[in-house]
């Protein structure tokens, strides 16, 4: 306890950080990218390791116009700021020998190989342990390390499917609909984030290293907590029922997603204390304009029960009036005027609305970033979480392909000489 | 799943959070932790229970703060004391429990635990390395500090609404608040971070958690993109750039779905053998990414046509077999029977006193050498008396009186 950091560590990277010293050797293709970013934002050293052709990830979509391959890709510009980069062919017994050399040096790696892949390339956890006693060694994979669909080819929307999240999502008169920007690994990246810390807290009190095992499925399963729970509870199948809210007994359904002037807003009526929030305020905005209905004039909030009261009341009374009242504002303008009301009618953001939102702008939460492939700067959400003295924080750009080979090899010892060589042999 | 560890010291062993969470967010982030093994004491009363205690559905449809499986799944793994915070004795006894503790985490609007007087300086006093993480919804500074909401909204402004649902249609959204299961796996890294830094370094710190701030690292790719180029990306149904054919397909049986991606020419070569390789896919064009997402409307014809007299669970098995990837779209009831989380034991039964036998989910991870142990729900105040007498150190007679005057209402 007080001392600074624990020496034998890696430098400080970018300034402080609650994980700053540690140094994470991150091996994954897409699954991982976001845990290694989260743990770089807290001050780890996290050195991505790409095959010499670059890793694939750096094939997703979007790109940007103008920039070549291989560092075109936003996707990969988004996951992997702050990050170092080296390349490295596992496959040859150089580079095995050469990650053996610094994985040494690494208090955690991060894979997401499908299980029995680090075995096939002589990287077993034990062989990593020879050469890094205690070192924490993290999977990133679908269904964990073991079991019946271990070897299950997947996608975000085949995990979205066997999570039981799909089928609860989408229009009832069309099939169950994902996100269309793939969420499985971002959810199983975070978690596998969490596990990484975790287990250096458990190594530093105890002395210990171990494996840790991410299941994406059972990180996606926790999403659509709705279905497991109402077949538990009642033996009932929850089935989709698009942007809207059914309530027992009466099945009363009203709207989570309405039309405004412009675009969409998010708002949902409640009934009881929830809705009391909200509706009376609303009322009076919609009365200030000429707008509110007698019977939500008349209406006494807190003890409205949405589904207990029948659905062309409820309609007649108050979805026909506030539809009507939001369809003639902007998104913008009922937001404003809904903040200053405490109405909480939200917009629906599309990523300008996103980038638009002032509180982001007052937080100073956006980082501008140059990269050495772009002209114009990036820009990047910013800290998951704020502290004084900036102890998570985005660290810089993503690596380019190979960045800081020199540096990384070079701190193990190999000279200008040996490196050239190996990038002849197409191991770096 | 297997290979997980049961004996071995839990990762959070000696760890203690107390909790002023109410609704997902903040109890699900320490739920987690108590699977873990942090001892965790949740501070709530009768008076003005945690939201979700009162949340469908209930076992037997009967309406009790203790009986809402709601609650209960995400409640796991910790104690329950039944604190009222308005009375100056409830709120000593919130700073005594502080004072023994290693995290606090609160889930109210900025300025609620101040106004109780138990804001973060409040607490510094009787805890000076304390680590507390606050999540509301846009973070403890800026205009929007003290602005009500929760999660189905929250995932509407943090930009993930729009990108769920039809091109020809209006965003439906993902079900329900997606935020707050979003939100709980980053507040949970912050803290298990603050307390390897409080173990170096002998420093707490404070954790300003906006919920938005998390939300948007989820669609931080299409922000990038937007920032730069100015492109808004828009919600595709289930297709996607990097795979065709891609969707969702109708099976035999009352609304019964299989999801089928082909990523790559491998896939698609595998997808026409399980297909028995007719003739239309022999054509060259579809052989390659290109051709097929031009083509993505007939696949998706093709496709369902082929599915829809098929049992779900029987095309996953048959492309599986050749390796295209392929998943049943699991309901409530399937969950229960997956063969994958039965092995992984992922669920486990456990007897509530007031709900009976109810499941309850394990975290998306495991450790080798620690284990991880869900425990069942809290009724409300459960443990009130234990905590007060054990760890606070109130003898019997002063617990009385408090009863009575109403500290634990």
């Amino acid at each position: 306890m007080g001392q600074e950091l624990q020496p034998g560590f890696a430098p400080a990277v970018g300034g402080p950080g609650l994980l700053a010293g540690y140094r994470v050797l991150e091996l994954s293709g897409q699954e991982g990218l976001l845990a290694g970013k989260l743990l770089a934002d807290l001050g780890a050293e996290v050195i991505k390791v790409e095959p010499p052709g670059g890793d694939p990830a750096r094939d997703i979509g979007p790109f940007a116009p103008g920039v070549a391959a291989p560092e075109a890709s936003l996707f990969w510009q988004a996951l992997n700021a702050g990050k170092r980069g080296v390349t490295l062919g596992l496959e040859r017994p150089q580079g095995r020998e050469l990650f053996l050399a610094l994985a040494a040096t690494a208090d955690a790696v991060l894979e997401s190989y499908p299980p029995g892949h680090l075995d096939k390339l002589g990287l077993d956890y034990q062989t990593l342990c020879q050469a890094r006693p205690e070192l924490i060694l993290v999977s990133v994979t679908p269904f964990g390390q073991e079991g019946p669909y271990r070897d299950f080819a997947v996608s975000d929307l085949v995990i979205w499917a066997l999570s039981g999240l799909l089928y609860i999502c989408g229009d009832p008169d069309r099939p169950p609909v994902r996100i269309s920007l793939p969420q499985s690994w971002m959810h199983a990246g975070a978690d596998a984030a969490t596990g990484t810390a975790m287990a250096l807290f458990h190594r530093g009190r105890t002395g210990q290293g171990q494996r840790v095992a991410v299941s994406a499925l059972r990180a996606m399963e926790r999403v659509a907590y709705a279905a497991h729970i109402l077949w538990d509870a009642r033996r009932r199948v929850l089935r989709r029922q698009g942007s809207a809210l059914r309530i027992p007994p009466l099945g009363t359904t009203t709207p989570l997603i309405w039309p405004c002037a412009d675009g969409f807003v998010a708002f949902y009526l409640f009934g009881g204390q929830m809705g009391a929030v909200s509706n009376p305020a609303l009322t009076k905005w919609m009365d200030d304009e000429g707008l509110a209905s007698q019977y939500m004039k008349d209406l006494d909030w807190p003890r409205l029960n949405l589904g207990a009261t029948p659905q062309e009341e409820v309609d007649q009374g108050i979805v026909r009036p506030v539809a009507a009242f939001f369809a003639r504002h902007t998104q913008r303008e009922l937001w404003d005027q809904g903040v200053r009301r405490r109405v909480m009618v939200y917009p629906v953001n599309d990523a300008a609305g996103v980038l638009a939102e002032a509180q982001l702008a007052e937080r100073d939460f956006w980082v501008r970033l140059a990269h050495p492939a772009f002209a114009q700067e990036l820009t990047l959400p910013g800290p998951f979480v704020k502290t004084a003295d900036k102890l998570c924080q985005v660290r810089g750009p993503a690596p380019t392909l190979g960045q800081h080979n020199q540096a990384v090899y070079a701190a193990l010892g190999l000279d200008q000489g040996r490196l050239a060589e190996l990038g002849r042999a197409g191991v770096v | 799943m297997s290979g997980q560890s049961t004996g071995g010291t839990p990762v959070l062993n000696g760890v203690r959070m107390v909790e002023f969470g109410w609704a997902v967010v903040g109890p699900l982030t320490t739920s987690w932790a108590g699977g873990f093994g942090a001892e965790v004491i949740k501070v709530e009363t009768r008076s003005r229970p945690d939201i979700i205690r009162s949340m469908t559905p209930f076992k037997g449809d009967k309406v009790d703060l203790d009986n809402s499986l709601f609650f209960g799944r995400e409640n796991a793994s910790k104690k329950s004391i039944a604190l009222n915070l308005k009375h100056p004795r409830g709120r000593e006894l919130a700073l005594k429990l502080v004072a023994q503790a290693d995290v606090v985490l609160d889930s109210y609007t900025a300025g609620v635990m101040a106004n109780w007087g138990l804001g973060y300086q409040d607490l510094l006093k009787v805890k000076p390395d304390l680590i507390m993480l606050s999540s509301c919804m846009y973070g403890q500074t800026g205009a929007l500090r003290s602005m009500p909401g929760y999660g189905v909204p929250l995932t509407a402004i943090s930009g993930l609404t729009h990108l769920c649902g039809w091109p020809d249609r209006p965003p439906c959204g993902p079900y329900g608040s997606y935020t707050d299961y979003l939100v709980p796996r980053l507040n949970l890294l912050a803290i298990i971070s603050a307390l390897d830094h409080r173990r170096r370094t002998g420093r707490g710190v404070y954790l300003d958690a906006a919920q938005l701030e998390a939300g948007v690292q989820f669609v931080a790719p299409a922000l990038v993109d937007c920032a730069l180029t100015g492109r808004i990306a828009q919600r595709l149904g289930n297709r996607g750039p990097q795979a065709a054919p891609q969707g969702v397909y109708a099976c035999a049986g009352q609304d019964r779905w299989v999801a089928i991606s082909v990523l790559n020419d491998d896939q698609w070569q595998g997808l026409v053998a399980a297909l028995g390789s007719p003739a239309w896919a022999q054509d060259p064009e579809l052989a390659r990414l290109e051709g097929r997402l031009a083509r993505a409307e007939e696949l998706d014809r093709r496709l369902a046509q082929w599915a829809a007299p098929r049992q779900a669970p029987e095309v996953m098995a048959l492309l599986q077999a050749h390796q295209v990837p392929a998943g049943v779209a699991n309901d409530g009831r399937d969950l229960e029977q997956d063969p994958q989380l039965v092995f992984d034991r992922y669920y486990t039964r456990q007897e509530h006193p007031v709900m009976g036998q109810v499941h309850y989910a394990a975290h998306s991870f495991e450790f080798s050498a620690s284990p991880q142990q869900v425990d069942r729900s809290p009724c409300l105040g459960e443990h009130t008396q234990e905590i007060c007498l054990g760890l606070l150190g109130l003898d019997p007679d002063e617990y009385q009186r408090l009863e009575q005057e109403g500290v634990f209402k």
